[in-house]
């Protein structure tokens, strides 16, 4: 089948996700119920609702970081199958997030003494890419996002909030993907930072990366996304 | 990807034993003691694989069954039931608990390396750290005085342990330094396996970073295979991909990290996930 026949990259339909706390007696807490929207290559989806709505939920049972209870993912793969991403073997997940699905989390989880260059080289050195050709890659796509050389060799973890967002941008979009989720990726960044970090994710649809982005910024959503879902309490 | 090591239904019984908890899936009871029998079910229905090059955590309270599962796989501990199935033999995959006993130390000093909380039990006190290390190599059948001592000064440069004490003896380094020597010890036969038994324990958190910077770099850099067991989900979640989730000596929950810490499915984990201190 040819890519033509393909419609959707991803195609969420009836997601809900509920978490059981075993702890409280059994009690249930509703992440989000009966989510549905699908999303094609090159395209950003941008979630926005108040917090609490799920929309991160979202995002991690897209990532399986959460297991969804209802509903289905289907993820549609440029090589291999299509997979449900709500369904499919943990053995599947890791394979798919090394090659395929990145995820920029809201805060940069990273242990001390690794420096920002080799935490952002990593993902690519992972997949096979040359240590010193990934340091290079690395070094070009820090510098895109603004942080200076002096910087490099040191731990994110000194780093002031706005640089560790966007060290944790480069790490997650810096190895090919086909499908990127990131959690509020602008919102520990000023406006010029905020700037330079919707250009790169035009640069990713321009590559054909399909995208679905967090943003609690109406003009931001305006300006980069092609999809706006809204997400509300229990509806959507 | 074909695995490393395949553990499958490991039990280990410290006492009597009777037909049930020696049997599969022995009743369970409030604690690690079998109901019927009172002896202590260290670990029982133990099953998983351990991938080439992988990290793997196993997190649980004390008496779990943790540090049991590692000394069964180094073969330091006799089992009463399961296999271990291991690929990188000559002789193709075999249950490395079947084999015969010149097999088994190959085993031990070439193919796996393990690293203890407790230093005494992983370093030989009465020789220096540099012969601590070279008399793994000489087990391994080095013969070279020469190059035995470049290589291991060529390790002892990589865990940065500084050349002025490379004849020192064990007494006289730090805890972290300990530490080093004992991960020297486990590198030194280029194995395809390292058991880590709580390797930080106990250590202050400056020293602890730079041996998890060590672990994390001798991870990636040599692909070698490691299983974790630490009490500190934190440091399990930056440096595996898989955890297995013990308690009582049983598995009772085990997959992706993120999604074992963040979506813990089980009564238990959610109890051990939500102590811990963010």
């Amino acid at each position: 089948m040819s890519a033509f026949n393909h419609r959707y990259k991803l195609k969420v339909e009836a997601l809900g996700k509920s978490f059981t706390l075993h702890n409280r007696g059994g009690v249930r807490v509703q992440g989000f119920e009966n989510v549905n929207f699908s999303l094609r290559c090159g395209e950003l989806l941008a979630l926005h609702g108040p917090s609490g709505a799920g929309k991160s939920s979202i995002l991690k049972t897209i990532f399986r970081t959460y297991l969804a209870d209802s509903g289905s993912i289907r993820f549609h793969r440029n090589n291999n199958p299509e997979v449900d991403l709500a369904s499919c073997p943990e053995s599947h997940v890791l394979d798919l997030r090394r090659r395929e699905i990145g995820f920029v989390t809201q805060f940069l989880k990273i242990l001390p003494r690794v420096s920002a260059l080799d935490a952002v080289a990593y993902p690519l050195i992972e997949i096979g890419t040359d240590e010193e050709q990934a340091k290079e890659e690395a070094r070009k796509m820090l510098t895109q996002l603004g942080i200076r050389e002096e910087l490099f060799k040191l731990s994110p973890l000194t780093f002031s909030g706005g640089e560790q967002q966007r060290v944790n941008i480069a790490r997650g979009i810096i190895a090919p993907k086909e499908l990127i989720l990131l959690d509020e990726p602008t919102a520990s960044l000023d406006q010029k930072s905020s700037e330079v970090v919707l250009r790169l994710l035009d640069q990713l649809k321009q590559r054909n990366i399909a995208m679905i982005a967090i943003f609690h910024d109406q003009r931001k959503i305006e300006q980069i996304a092609d999809v706006a879902v809204a997400i509300g309490r229990n509806e959507i | 990807m074909n695995p490393l090591l395949s553990v499958h239904n490991l039990k280990k019984i410290y006492g009597e034993g009777c037909d049930d908890c020696m049997g599969p899936s022995p009743r369970p009871g409030p604690d690690n003691l079998c109901p019927i029998c009172g002896s202590i079910i260290a670990c029982t229905d133990v099953t998983f694989d351990v991938y080439p090059g992988e990290v793997l955590g196993i997190v649980g309270e004390s008496g779990s069954g943790k540090s049991t599962v590692l000394g069964c796989i180094n073969l330091t501990t006799p089992v009463n039931g399961g296999e271990i199935l291991y690929s990188r033999l000559q002789s193709g995959i075999r249950n490395i608990l079947e084999v015969d006993a010149q097999t088994r130390r190959t085993l031990q000093n070439i193919h796996f390396g393990i690293v203890y909380q407790n230093p005494h039990l992983g370093l030989n006190f009465s020789i220096s750290g540099e012969g601590n290390v070279a008399e793994r190599m000489l087990v391994a059948d080095s013969r070279n005085f020469a190059a035995i001592q470049e290589k291991v000064h060529n390790l002892f440069e990589r865990v940065e342990l500084s050349s002025a004490r490379f004849k020192d003896y064990p007494i006289n380094y730090s805890g972290g330094m300990q530490q080093r020597v004992q991960i020297a010890k486990a590198l030194i036969n280029a194995p395809s396996l390292i058991l880590l038994d709580e390797p930080t324990g106990g250590l202050d958190v400056s020293v602890q970073a730079k041996i998890l910077d060590l672990i994390r770099s001798i991870s990636r850099e040599l692909n070698v295979a490691m299983i974790m067991v630490s009490h500190d989900i934190q440091v399990i979640r930056l440096l595996c991909k898989r955890i297995i989730v013990m308690k009582h000596g049983r598995i009772i929950e085990s997959g992706l990290t993120d999604r074992v810490i963040d979506d813990p499915q089980q009564a238990y984990t959610q109890t051990l996930v939500h102590s811990t201190i963010q």
